[in-house]
């Protein structure tokens, strides 16, 4: 057995952490177009929207994480 | 005399990819990682890069399938970005014609490899989009036909 072979990660962790990146992505995605749109250009996402809206998402979904899903198990271990 | 002084270029508009893109990038590679992680939790503690990349490639093809293209379909898109990496000259033509055939007559013989049968799947997308492709259907006789007939002055119509 290989070192390698001694870390292993729980297949539910490893997907709480894919559904964490996806909400992440999709909130940037969604708060950048409102930005855009309230910056009177509703047609052009720029890196300055995707900027202030990763750091809007950050805050909300540390909130997530914290509420559990869809790691709830975490809470009960 | 005055000397032209060089136009400077207006700047560049960053690149930009269409918003619906944007939509499917992130849902692509959810669904990736979801199926990659569900592909790798069958492989062995001790799995080394060949059995990662084996896991990466059933990933992702489930995920091409989960984005609604059959199987076949998304073994040909496949195929064919395979043979757009390999710089051949994707036009249709008689030598990609002729490997085609000897690639079906290798399947037949049941002699033929894997590999092959991902160029023979990509070789059958590029053919069946030059087939159904408006540029090559037989429109040109018509439209000489068409240019004729409206040169004709009409006749007989006291008959």
């Amino acid at each position: 057995m290989s070192e390698l072979a001694e870390f292993r990660v729980d297949v539910d962790a490893a997907t709480a952490l894919v559904h964490w990146k996806s909400r992440f992505a999709d909130e940037v995605a969604t708060r950048a177009r409102q930005l855009a749109a309230e910056s009177g250009q509703p047609n052009h996402v720029t890196l300055t929207h995707y900027r202030q809206a990763a750091q809007l998402a950050i805050r909300s979904l540390a909130g997530a994480i914290l509420d559990g899903d869809p790691s709830s198990d975490d809470k009960a271990a | 005399v005055t000397t032209k002084q060089p136009k400077s270029e207006p700047p560049q508009p960053p690149e930009a990819i269409p918003g619906h893109a944007d939509d499917w990038i992130r849902q692509c590679v959810k669904h990736f990682e979801l199926n990659l992680v569900d592909a790798t939790r069958r492989i062995a503690l001790d799995a080394e890069d060949p059995d990662l990349q084996m896991a990466a490639a059933r990933a992702f093809l489930v995920t091409l399938i989960d984005s609604g293209l059959q199987p076949d379909s998304a073994l040909e898109l496949l195929g064919q970005a395979a043979l757009e990496r390999s710089s051949v000259d994707l036009a249709w033509n008689d030598v990609l014609n002729q490997r085609r055939f000897a690639l079906i007559d290798k399947e037949i013989q049941e002699t033929l490899t894997p590999a092959e049968s991902t160029e023979l799947a990509g070789l059958t997308r590029i053919m069946r989009e030059h087939v159904e492709g408006e540029t090559n259907l037989p429109m040109e006789g018509a439209k000489v036909l068409h240019r004729k007939l409206l040169r004709l002055k009409p006749q007989g119509d006291s008959d």
